[in-house]
């Protein structure tokens, strides 16, 4: 049995040609749905992105305003309390100010005392002169070499050797860190105006002077006893060239300058006078 | 030409996607993080705010303490020169130790100018007469020259009570008069005087605060104990501030 082809002729060609090309329809077609839903998801993922991004504008925005609004508040309150504490940090500085300068002051009335306690019962002061600072118009030579506290003692005693024991005893005294001699002669006239045994006065002695009660050839002394670990006082009297204070009251030699010796003593005593009395016992 | 089409759209939607990245979320990203860095230091600042205000909100509430530990110090270091008190207190101190308070000349002590421990110079507003600028305007100094006769040992309490106005003791201030700073000491005998009397020539400075600026409006003034109005002028003013402890 014979196959007989029904189509017309002028179509016979093109029936065998879909058969031919039904494989390529169906790629193209399979290709365009999977650009189209590939675009589809980018679409949706671009526009997810763009959705988030934009919510999340949204939300910092809210939260910048959030905190803009807080932070107007709170200035506004810091403001209102901002005299309370320009009047606190105001009392604070006071306070700090009276306590600095409260605390820097010199101790005269221990250094007095001090003094009065060690001074030997030969030894006649005519005057204590102290200062915080070197320019104190002091009538010492020395007062003006070290820019810290110092007392001034003019006096007379029996010899010189008692001058050099006074200064020993002068260099046991608290704070006292150097004691130096500015001189100590034997005067050739009577000297009046006297103040007698550790500091207290003596009418006899006034009128007599350091001679009058039978000591003749008595040296008329005069030293400094210096308080370098007090130079704050000094610095807070206004004195610009005061020294710093020292670590240790013995360690002062190197850090400020030493005054003009004299034969008779050198600037520290302390060590060197052999003679050392206990107090009171002279 | 297959393979041309295929590359032709894989490059629109490169440039689709590269379109959409650069012109309309690299923008928005952008401005999300300018966003997030200013929320950042808004954050930072009102945290910084707030910290202050906690601060100011102490000061306020301890402002009454504060301004009656004002007044008290006050009494140390008044905002005028205040000689009618430093005289009163003087003479009540020459009298506990027996001491003779003899003359007092205002401006006549050391007059050195004093300085504050920083050692800044003195920009503040005019001191009183007779007082000398210190201290970055925070103090004057008033200095002042006196003179006391006594025995020696009597003189030495004296200075022990001109010290003992203000004391200090770790960090608490005891105020019971003037803040006075002795710059420096002569003890001779009294000319003519055949006694065992000293005569003590002293150069002092006391100091001038300006008055603090009280809050408006604030309810301190009656807080303060009302000694505010009694701190200087009157003979009772040591008898006020005795036994204030800051």
């Amino acid at each position: 049995m014979r196959a007989v082809n029904l189509l017309p002729a002028d179509l016979r060609s093109a029936v065998k040609a879909p058969a031919q090309v039904t494989p390529v329809v169906q790629d193209s077609g399979g290709s365009g749905a999977f650009f189209a839903l590939g675009a589809l998801a980018l679409c949706v993922l671009g526009l997810a992105g763009y959705i988030l991004t934009t919510n999340e504008i949204k939300q910092q925005q809210a939260d910048l305003d959030q905190l803009t609004a807080r932070s107007e508040a709170v200035t506004r309150e810091v403001a209102a309390l901002k005299p309370y504490a320009d009047f606190k940090a105001e009392a604070d500085a006071r306070l700090t100010t009276v306590r600095d300068l409260a605390s820097q002051r010199f101790d005269w009335e221990t250094a007095l005392r001090d003094m009065a306690q060690v001074m030997p019962s030969d030894v006649t002061v005519k005057k204590i002169a102290g200062s915080v600072t070197a320019n104190s118009g002091s009538d010492s030579p020395l007062r003006g070499a070290i820019a810290a506290p110092a007392i001034t003692v003019d006096g007379c005693t029996r010899d010189q050797e008692s001058v050099a024991r006074l200064m020993a005893r002068l260099r046991t005294v608290s704070g006292v860190t150097r004691v130096s001699l500015a001189k100590s002669n034997k005067p050739q006239i009577a000297q009046t105006g006297i103040i007698s045994d550790s500091g207290v006065p003596n009418p006899a002695d006034a009128a007599a002077g350091c001679s009058g009660k039978g000591k003749d050839q008595a040296p008329d002394f005069q030293v400094v006893a210096f308080f370098e670990t007090d130079a704050a006082a000094t610095v807070a009297a206004g004195d610009p060239t005061a020294a710093a204070p020292t670590p240790e009251a013995s360690g002062t030699a190197a850090a400020t300058p030493t005054p003009e010796s004299t034969p008779a003593g050198t600037a520290d005593s302390g060590s060197s006078t052999p003679v050392s009395t206990p107090e009171g016992n002279e | 030409m297959r393979s041309n089409k295929l590359f032709l759209g894989v490059l629109a939607v490169v440039g689709i996607a590269a379109a959409y990245w650069f012109l309309l979320l690299a923008p928005k990203r952008e401005e999300v993080t300018a966003l997030e860095t200013q929320v950042a230091a808004k954050q930072q600042e009102v945290t910084l705010a707030e910290a202050t205000l906690a601060g100011y909100r102490l000061a306020r509430d301890s402002y009454r303490d504060t301004y009656a530990r004002v007044t008290r110090v006050g009494k140390a270091v008044p905002a005028d020169d205040d000689v009618r008190s430093l005289m009163v207190q003087l003479d009540s101190a020459a009298q506990t130790s027996k001491v003779n308070f003899r003359s007092i000349t205002a401006g006549g002590g050391s007059g050195s100018p004093s300085i504050d421990p920083s050692g800044t110079p003195s920009t503040g507003p005019t001191p009183p007469p007779g007082a000398i600028a210190a201290g970055s305007g925070a103090f004057s100094t008033m200095p002042f020259a006196l003179t006391f006769a006594g025995d020696y040992g009597h003189l030495s309490d004296l200075f022990t009570e001109l010290a003992d106005f203000v004391s200090v003791k770790d960090d608490a201030i005891k105020v019971t008069g003037r803040l006075m700073r002795i710059d420096s000491i002569t003890l001779a005998p009294v000319p003519g005087s055949a006694s065992s009397e000293l005569q003590a020539e002293v150069n002092a400075s006391t100091f001038v605060v300006p008055r603090a600026q009280e809050v408006a409006g604030a309810p301190a003034a009656s807080a303060a104990g009302g000694t505010t109005t009694a701190t200087t002028s009157t003979p009772t003013t040591t008898a006020a501030v005795t036994g204030a402890v800051e």
